[in-house]
């Protein structure tokens, strides 16, 4: 099968300090992918270059056989993008956001479709709520909302719990599982919660100071460790030392 | 999903940065502060030529029951337009200043509130979005000199004793098609600064040293006009200091000064022209205006372009 994401010696570079090295990676349709790593190990250059926000030094990506450089229009098209502690227009209601970024993104009928999703994440209520008047939790959501308002193929989540409290990081769960199930999303996941990747995942990646160390399907993972201590324990051995 | 096209885009942006800057009440306050200072600019206009007719008024039976030759009424003789000078001032100080702020404002709200990532990762243009948000800023501006225009209008035949011909139309239109150049160009210097500089404090001050700079040091420079008569209208019949200092000075930085031909083309327009004045034209006044506006167009576009999407946040 010819895989949603095709990720071929991606680097970047920033002067001396190489923060992605060689990384050649493919996702297959309907996987959700759980990028593992310490903080600074590479995993939102990843994400920024899939997403076309930052140029790779060296190497390709392709999005659905789209180049997210020379045809990053075309990939553009095919993604959502939650960044880690979503940001949204603060004096804007929730509406209005979702009706922006959609229309952004080519949605017809972008205010029922805005509700539309609203419902797929059990928060109608949200609609006319500003956003800044809204919590941690509730902010998240919309950011969930506006990036998959156009119906993505593919889904790029940048710590998606970060910042969330024990019931939103289980409702979060809830909906990924959701997207990948019922919308047919595939699902590019970065994190550092062990405990969250043997729960949402289909398959794992774990990089180390830019370099992939580590990749797997969850089943195989949890073959070999049985656990999330087991698992926590193996990925802590393959990126030892301190946090970069 | 397809990508979405240059004009749908920009139609969006403008769409959105109207709505943002109707919500954010300091630009709304300044706009309205400025339309404030339009009436006082009318009300100082209309009183001052209520008190020259008193007067005219109170004077005449007294000469004429001396016999002795009545002049004809002043208000008669002023060019109905020259009675909006001042807002030669008020578009110089608080237009400019407010365009800065809007300007200012209109880009970096995007990069405050951390949403360049989510607009950066669609399937649209950067250069749409930003040509929305300079269509935008047009807007407002000419919204606001429209209001202003027409409160003179109102204001002129209101005013007894003042006939308004139609071909002083013309001038106002001139007048407020200067203005409405003049502010844009410092609207287009705010929105480049928020979108090149990755300080928040520097990307505000840019802008305000560079009007600073341009309104009051320029002018000073080039024709030795002092920093407050550098706002005044009439300042446009200063015939610069016959030296090589200033020969070299008003042609060097003279063409640069769009303070300078903002102040003439205003000057010419109002009819406070006395002949005298500096060699510029109407025209090249007019040139600089553009040209100031296309050069701080093109750098928005060119920074709007080449800011880093993943790290577009401010430093401080």
């Amino acid at each position: 099968m010819t895989p949603v994401i095709r990720i071929k010696e991606l680097t970047k570079s920033y002067g001396a300090f190489t923060a992605l090295d060689r990384l050649t990676l493919d996702i297959a349709k309907g996987e959700v992918f759980g990028f593992l790593g310490h903080n600074g190990a590479g995993k939102t250059t990843t994400i920024h270059i899939l997403t076309s926000l930052l140029r790779p030094t060296t190497g390709s990506a392709d999005i659905m056989g789209a180049d997210v450089v020379t045809g990053s229009m075309v990939s553009r098209g095919h993604i959502g993008y939650v960044p880690e502690n979503v940001r949204l227009y603060e004096t804007l209601t929730a509406r209005e956001n979702l009706i922006f970024f959609g229309e952004l993104s080519g949605v017809q009928e972008a205010g029922s479709r805005a509700l539309e999703v609203l419902e797929l994440l059990e928060c109608p209520d949200l609609e006319r709520k500003k956003i800044f008047e809204m919590s941690k939790g509730q902010r998240q959501r919309i950011g969930l909302a506006q990036a998959i308002l156009h119906k993505p193929s593919v889904l790029f989540l940048d710590e998606p719990t970060s910042g969330l409290d024990p019931l939103g990081i289980r409702q979060l769960r809830n909906l990924i599982t959701k997207l990948n199930q019922q919308q047919d999303m595939t699902i590019f996941m970065n994190t550092h919660l062990i405990s969250e990747v043997s729960k949402t995942c289909t398959s794992i990646g774990v990089l180390n100071r830019g370099k992939l160390v580590y990749q797997a399907g969850i089943d195989e993972v949890m073959m070999r460790f049985g656990n999330d201590r087991a698992l926590e324990d193996f990925y802590l051995s393959v990126v030892p030392g301190k946090a970069a | 999903m397809g990508s979405v096209s240059f004009a749908s885009a920009a139609r969006k942006s403008a769409a959105l940065s109207l709505k943002l800057t109707y919500r954010d009440r300091t630009v709304v306050l300044l706009v309205a502060f400025f339309l404030v200072m339009v009436l006082v600019a009318a009300y100082l206009g209309w009183s001052a030529t209520n008190t020259v007719n008193a007067i005219y008024e109170k004077a005449l039976p007294v000469l004429q029951a001396q016999g002795k030759t009545v002049p004809a009424n002043p208000v008669g003789d002023t060019p109905p337009l020259s009675l909006f000078r001042n807002m030669v001032t008020y578009v110089a100080l608080l237009g400019g200043l407010a365009s800065l702020v809007l300007g200012y404002q209109t880009v970096s709200v995007d990069r405050k509130q951390g949403v360049v990532p989510l607009t950066a990762s669609r399937p649209v243009s950067v250069k749409a979005l930003a040509a929305g948000k300079i269509a935008a800023l047009s807007f407002i501006i000419i919204a606001v000199l429209g209001i202003s225009a027409s409160i003179n209008v109102l204001t002129l035949l209101m005013l007894p004793g003042i006939s308004f011909p139609a071909s002083d139309l013309g001038g106002l239109a001139t007048f407020y098609g200067g203005s409405a150049l003049y502010m844009l160009g410092f609207a287009l210097l705010g929105a480049w600064s928020a979108a090149r500089f990755e300080s928040e404090s520097l990307a505000l001050l840019v802008p305000v040293t560079a009007w600073l700079t341009m309104t009051f040091i320029v002018p000073q420079v080039t024709a030795n006009i002092g920093p407050m008569a550098a706002l005044n209208p009439m300042s446009a019949n200063i015939v610069p200091p016959q030296s090589a200092f200033f020969d070299f000075t008003s042609a060097v930085l003279g063409p640069l000064s769009i303070a300078e031909a903002y102040r003439f083309l205003a000057a010419s327009s109002l009819q406070v022209m006395t002949g005298a004045g500096t060699s510029t034209t109407s025209a090249s006044a007019l040139f600089t205006l553009v040209a100031a506006c296309l050069v701080t167009g093109a750098l928005y576009l060119r920074a709007a372009t080449t800011l880093d999407k993943s790290r577009s946040a401010y430093r401080d």
